[in-house]
């Protein structure tokens, strides 16, 4: 009773002040999509000069060289339970001189190994390997008659890093390039990856941004389903407004679980990949960092701004916010492990910035908003004018991530598709968004 | 009064706001519905319209100029017809194309580029500040072996010697163009150190457009970098230039652990008979790296007279090394003999390790193992 009288006294107070709360809402709305669009001014200069140097020195002159550094690719797919083969052959087909294809299985799951057995008929190998780093006991290791670059080990563990770290020890090559399933990459993914290490010696790790899709280039493109489009603008939009969040990285921290390419000693002095950590990459490469440092050594990690690999989209809208979350869960579980790393590079603060704080920022504005124009605080046209710029600086962020890729990196510009997915940029901005925006809150 | 405001330019923002996603969707509206039509001037608009969305359509139309230059009967004739050729775009564009040329085209191409009107923007190129551009306007002569410009590049090379693209880029344009006595002279000049790495030296002296053998010669002894001389040493090995085993042999003896590794490497490639004795000293190396190296190189010569040596090698506590030493030992013509001489050792590990070489190497030739 008492509380209600004192909130009824208060009422006319609260009312009062509503307005300049509303403003102050308003100005971080400002603010974010000032600070948003400068983001994308930087990331379209960044990415011209990324071009053009990538033009200049003409790394495709690496397809065919033997001077390019050979890769070992590990997909660790221990947990997985359907086929592998589309994955694998997927994987075959890159346009690289020297690489091999090390899948870590698990025989128990046989629909999943069957399909590794039936399509590249695996003949058991006595292969001896260096023990380097601590990982998933090999049960046997397979060769395919049919590729000789594909090696298959059988290990009983469904640990993902310690699956991970069997490949590394049986891996042949300096660079090592975990490809998780559920991914598929173009098919030349790794010679503009690995033309990093080859320029320059001071790389350590190449990290990726995987785009949203259901097929690599050259294959041929059926349309996505509307959920699926989805998927794609926002993780462009991401892309491009959250720039400062991994450019001292060389990898999102929620989207860690990528295609990416580590200098083999630089993972073998962090000591490899970790079974405590909840996103195996983030967290070997945030050790990484602070060993590098530490030793006091000049490095460089960097992220390829480039469309080389592209995450399967979920299915349904539970699949999506479930992958974000899980996403979050993993950048925030990374941090936590490794606080002297995230503190010293910055970036970690800024994803979390991005990823918490305006998202919390957000929704905060529009109750508030919502709510005073309820209570005749600020008229009604006040807080429609303000979800209508809400959903406008959006809509432009959106557009402008979707242009941006169109012209950087599409090589065949379908205008059905763009318009499609110019109108579903602005759409999304009342629906999609507004989701993914309450998942981040409730995170 | 300043709700009013506040009001005021949240309505004008709104307005500007709306009005620019109007007009990008009617654009893009516009490029779709015309897409069918069968008009030359309206699809020539909807080419400039799509070029300013996509990079890709731009340099689509570009490319297809330059070849409508080239090609006898086209309707263009010189490069100054092509709208935006002077840019960085047009830049990438002509140097692309130049590698799908080839014959009367390409020297149309070479005589075009080369020529006052397009020499004139390199030229401007040049005397400006813009690395990235000057680095594709570079590029573009080596591409088009533009030779003239020599000196322009060496220039380039000199004034952003900081500058690792214009070092990669300038460099490698001086081996498409063959320049020996400029890369020789660069490489021996201690006033520019080489900021690029192994690969990357080694990967441009691969496309070098003249005598490699003559320029590895020069700069095996006189480079002033190392990097340089170990590609030379790596090229002599590579490209089987056996009588120059006598240049590559004193830095196996005297030099740099890493030089001495590539040394090794190379002798045995080029089977130089003189530097087997020490290839064989280096057997006993502290470092794993060369016994691995020595243990391939060995294997280049005769096995058989090395087998004793090859199979205390096999026994290494060094897994590389005994992978390279059993893979060497896997080029032997009888097999079982040589698995039996493993059991010999008595080491489990080199026993594994030549079985698993002797079972790859079937298995590379197609055999089921």
């Amino acid at each position: 009773m008492q509380l209600i009288d004192a909130l009824s006294s208060a009422l006319p107070v609260i009312v009062a002040a509503l307005p300049y709360v509303c403003y102050g809402f308003l100005a971080l709305l400002f603010l974010s999509g000032i600070i948003r669009m400068a983001l994308i001014a930087r990331a379209t200069v960044a990415l011209k000069v990324h071009v053009q140097s990538l033009r200049s020195v003409d790394y495709r002159r690496f397809q065919d060289s033997d001077h390019v550094m050979p890769v070992s690719l590990v997909l660790p797919g221990v947990r997985e339970t359907e086929s592998l083969k589309e994955q694998v052959e997927n994987l075959l087909q890159l346009d690289f001189k020297q690489y091999e294809v090390i899948v870590v299985a698990n025989s128990a799951n046989t629909t999943a190994w069957n399909s590794l057995q039936q399509s590249y008929s695996l003949i058991p190998f006595h292969q001896p390997f260096k023990k380097t780093l601590q990982a998933s006991e090999v049960l046997a290791v397979y060769r395919s008659a049919k590729d000789v670059r594909l090696v298959v080990l059988d290990v009983k563990d469904t640990n993902i890093a310690g699956a991970l770290n069997a490949g590394v020890n049986v891996s042949s090559y300096p660079i090592i390039a975990p490809v998780y399933p559920g991914f598929r990459l173009t098919k030349d993914a790794l010679l503009k990856m690995i033309y990093a290490f080859v320029s320059d010696s001071a790389c350590v790790f190449m990290g990726s941004f995987p785009r949203i899709g259901t097929a690599t280039e050259g294959e041929d493109q059926k349309p996505m389903p509307m959920l699926a489009q989805h998927q794609y603008l926002e993780r462009l939009r991401l892309m491009y407004t959250n720039r400062s969040g991994y450019q001292t990285y060389g990898l999102y921290l929620p989207l860690s679980k990528s295609f990416a390419t580590f200098l083999k000693t630089a993972l073998v002095e962090a000591g490899g990949f970790s079974n405590r950590a909840k996103s195996e990459t983030a967290d070997l490469l945030m050790r990484m960092h602070a060993h590098q440092r530490k030793e006091k050594r000049t490095y460089c990690a960097r992220l390829l701004p480039d469309a080389v690999c592209y995450q399967l989209p979920e299915k349904t809208m539970r699949g999506v916010c479930l992958r974000l979350r899980s996403g979050l869960r993993e950048m925030r579980d990374t941090v936590r492990h490794n606080r002297s790393a995230a503190r010293l590079l910055g970036g970690a603060a800024y994803t979390r910035l991005a990823e918490h704080v305006w998202p919390v920022v957000e929704f905060l504005g529009v109750i508030v908003v919502v709510a005073s124009a309820a209570l005749s605080a600020v008229p009604v046209l006040f807080a429609v004018f303000y979800l209508l710029l809400g959903i406008l600086l959006g809509g432009v962020q959106s557009v402008l991530a979707t242009l941006l890729e169109e012209y950087a990196f599409q090589r065949q510009t379908d205008t059905g598709l763009l318009l499609g997915r110019y109108v579903l940029s602005i759409l999304a901005q009342i629906g999609f968004r507004v989701r993914m925006t309450l998942v981040r809150v409730f995170s | 009064m300043h709700l009013q405001m506040m009001m005021n330019l949240m309505a004008g923002l709104s307005i500007v706001l709306g009005a620019l996603l109007a007009l990008g969707l009617l654009l893009l509206l516009l490029l779709h519905l015309t897409r069918a039509v069968d008009n030359r001037r309206v699809q020539k608009m909807r080419e400039q319209l799509l070029s300013l969305i996509s990079g890709a359509a731009q340099s689509k139309i570009m490319k297809n100029h330059i070849y409508e230059m080239v090609n006898p009967g086209g309707k263009l004739d010189r490069l100054s017809d092509i709208k935006g050729i002077r840019s960085a775009r047009g830049l990438i564009v002509m140097a692309e194309t130049a590698e799908e040329l080839s014959g009367a085209a390409f020297e149309k191409l070479q005589k075009e580029a080369g020529g006052e009107w397009y020499g004139e923007y390199i030229r401007k190129l040049f005397d400006g500040v813009d690395e990235e551009t000057i680095a594709l306007a570079v590029k573009l002569i080596g591409a088009l072996q533009l030779t003239n410009y020599t000196p322009d590049v060496v220039t380039q090379i000199y004034c952003c010697r900081t500058t690792a693209q214009m070092q990669h880029v300038g460099m490698l344009t001086l081996c498409m163009l063959g320049a020996e006595r400029d890369i020789v002279a660069l490489c021996r000049d201690h006033t520019i150190a080489s900021l690029l790495s192994f690969r990357t030296l080694e990967e441009i002296f691969s496309v070098y457009n003249g005598d490699l053998k003559r320029l590895c010669r020069k700069l095996i002894t006189s480079a002033s970098d190392p990097y340089i001389r170990r590609t030379c040493i790596k090229t002599i090995g590579e490209k089987r230039y056996e009588d120059l085993g006598d240049l590559v042999l004193p830095h196996l003896i005297h030099g740099h652990i890493n030089t001495r590794i590539d040394a090794a490497r190379t002798l045995g490639q080029i089977h130089f008979d003189m530097a087997h004795p020490y290839i064989l000293k280096n057997a006993e190396d502290a470092r794993w790296e060369m016994r691995a190296v020595v243990a391939t190189a060995l294997g280049a010569f005769d096995i058989a007279t090395d087998e004793e040596t090859l199979l205390q090698l096999l026994c290494d506590r060094e897994w590389w090394v005994r992978y390279r030493a059993a893979e060497s030992l896997a080029q032997t013509n009888d097999p079982v003999r040589m698995m039996e001489r493993a059991e010999q050792t008595g080491d489990r590990f080199a026993l594994e390790m030549m079985r698993f070489a002797l079972e790859r190497r079937q298995l590379m030739r197609g055999e089921a193992v």
